[in-house]
């Protein structure tokens, strides 16, 4: 069997050519992991407070149908809708609870499907008193119940339903302002 | 000269001037308070003897030093222990993680029970309830315990689903059974009211059974290809085994829109004030209040060479209704010039751009047809563009490695030669 004598240089060459064989593989796998559809907000698991979450996924696909629906088998979704792009913010709040989410994507020829993760949305109490302003702060509608002291106690003197980013005047002095979810 | 004196006097300035500041600083700095809880409510079916930890987190939105007290109120105060009666927040601290422990009894009456966990912000040197003055914020977060009703008893709620434009509306019907007993048959009727309250059409949904303490959706759809976008009322009913729970919602249909239909100038002479009227549809099924255009105009270098505001007009459902705008022109060259026209209403705006042709005794307005979404479908072709190339550039690397090596080789073997 005749031997193949290598020289440093060829040795060094091949090396190279390994290299960037090695880097134009990585590239291809690369564009490869894009190009597969995942999910990838709302993370699984995820609790949050916005109610109209934005929604993104991975994909080289030209058409996508996302689907949102408090039960994993989809039978009534909240949300279906076709898109063109990678990304969607809902124009509809979520009602507090959990969600199952999936994308349906045309690859040109068939229909494949994502698998399903979920996302929680969770209510958001929350109030703040600034310049004689109470503001609704949270994510949803809250009763206000206005509370004075006086020496029996604090007592309610005045209540209010707050939409969302909605204010409340009051008068400078004392007082409490508490706030619970109305919805 | 009396240096003591002076420096007696110096002193009394500066403090005075000190306190001065003081009092300025009291009086104008801005005291914020906020305080958040979440979740606002947890809901427990209930269950004899149930004991169970609930979590809620504390958000401190101002992210300032504070100390937050929390206390039981409501029917259920006795069966509920804090883990922290007492969290305190250093500036910077977004939010902290607390909890509840709850110890149902053996027996309670059917319905909700309720029990309101309360999160009061209190300055840092909070001692005692009362020790301190101004108002106060206290969030609440919520304990329901649903115990059944004997029999069957259910409770309905209406939502509508987001769907594409043209698809059918889609009405989502979940019922829970808070009875002891299953429900056999639940149907809903939905009835759909228009922005005038006159009656639209009514909608069937499907028909399941609901067993105790489950929930489940019952689907209507509504198709929508003669429907005009607008604000529309949804009323359910839903009969179950001879009973009827009802349930109620507004929905908006389609987005609010106020479509630019054309802009034209009558009678008019260089130099003096142009009268354009703005013609604008309102596409949506109610009135628009306060709708308005603004004209900007734009030389050829892309500088504003004026902008300009229509009066305000309150347009109703599906009409038409002309914005007049004026433009004095008094130094205006007669040229052609860019620009937008912008309309205005509720939060949102519809704009075009347009293209204004000045001469001697007419203003001409055109719409330049411009999209969003070809610059969208340019800025992704460029994106896998430039994967390509660089693939392109490394198999170049790769072949010039080659041809490199390989004429190197060569001439090293030839200098072997002639050596």
């Amino acid at each position: 069997m005749k031997k193949i004598k290598i020289t440093k240089k060829e040795k060094l060459a091949i090396e190279e050519i390994v290299v960037v064989l090695g880097v134009i593989i990585l590239i291809f796998l690369a564009i490869n992991f894009y190009s597969r559809l995942s999910l990838i907000s709302p993370v699984n698991g995820e609790k949050t407070i916005d109610r109209t979450p934005e929604f993104s996924w991975s994909g080289k696909c030209n058409e996508y149908i996302l689907l949102v629906d408090d039960s994993n088998n989809f039978d009534s979704p909240i949300l279906e809708i076709s898109l063109k792009g990678n990304t969607y913010i809902p124009e509809k709040e979520f009602g507090f609870g959990d969600y199952y989410w999936k994308i349906k994507a045309f690859d040109g020829e068939k229909w494949v499907e994502s698998k399903i993760e979920s996302f929680k949305v969770e209510s958001f109490i929350a109030l703040k008193l600034e310049n004689e302003e109470v503001r609704n702060i949270g994510n949803t509608p809250a009763k206000v119940d206005v509370l004075k002291k006086d020496e029996s106690g604090w007592s309610i003197v005045g209540a209010a339903v707050l939409s969302v980013n909605e204010i409340l005047v009051y008068e400078e002095g004392d007082g409490l302002y508490k706030a619970e979810q109305n919805e | 000269m009396d240096y003591t004196k002076l420096n007696k006097m110096n002193k009394t300035k500066i403090i005075g001037i000190v306190l001065f500041f003081i009092v300025l600083g009291v009086l104008f700095s801005n005291n914020v308070e906020a305080i958040g809880i979440s979740p606002g409510r947890t809901t427990v079916n209930f269950e004899p003897g149930l004991q169970q930890d609930v979590e809620f987190i504390i958000f401190n939105s101002e992210q300032k030093d504070m100390n937050v007290v929390i206390y039981v109120e409501g029917e259920l105060s006795e069966f509920v222990s804090l883990k922290n009666p007492m969290l305190e927040f250093n500036s910077g601290e977004e939010s902290k993680p607390s909890s509840y422990r709850v110890n149902l009894p053996e027996d309670l009456e059917p319905g909700t029970h309720e029990a309101k966990i309360v999160a009061r912000e209190v300055p840092k040197d909070y001692a005692h309830d009362g020790a301190f003055v101004g108002a106060t914020a206290a969030v609440v977060t919520q304990l329901h315990v649903i115990v059944p009703y004997p029999g069957k008893y259910a409770k309905v709620e209406i939502k509508v689903s987001e769907t594409g434009e043209g698809q059918p509306i889609v009405f989502l019907v979940p019922v829970s059974n808070f009875g002891t007993q299953d429900i056999v048959k639940a149907k809903g009727i939905i009835d759909i009211y228009g922005p005038t309250n006159e009656k639209i059409v009514t909608i069937e949904t499907n028909e399941k059974g609901v067993l105790s303490k489950e929930r489940v959706e019952l689907v209507g759809s509504w198709d929508s290809k003669e429907i005009n976008p607008g604000k529309y009322f949804a009323k359910v009913a839903v009969t179950y085994d001879g009973e009827v729970a009802s349930a109620e919602t507004i929905f908006d249909y389609g987005n609010l829109q106020i479509d630019i239909l054309e802009v034209n100038v009558k009678d008019f002479r260089l130099g003096e004030i142009a009268k354009f009227n703005i013609l604008v549809q309102n596409l949506w099924s109610d009135t628009i209040n306060d709708v308005f255009a603004e004209m900007v105009v734009l030389d050829k270098q892309g500088d504003e060479v004026i902008r300009f505001k229509s009066a305000s007009e309150d347009i109703p459902g599906g009409s038409k209704e002309e914005l007049v705008a004026y433009w004095d022109t008094e130094g205006i060259k007669a040229d052609t010039y860019g620009g937008m026209l912008i309309v205005h209403y509720e939060d949102k705006t519809t704009e075009k751009q347009i293209k204004t042709i000045v001469s001697q005794n007419s203003i001409k307005v055109e719409f330049v047809g411009a999209t969003a979404n070809v610059v969208a479908m340019s800025a992704e072709g460029g994106n896998k563009d430039i994967l390509v190339l660089i693939l392109f550039v490394l198999v170049g690397i790769n072949v010039g490695w080659f041809v490199y090596f390989k004429k190197k080789n060569a001439i090293s073997k030839n200098s072997e030669g002639n050596i």
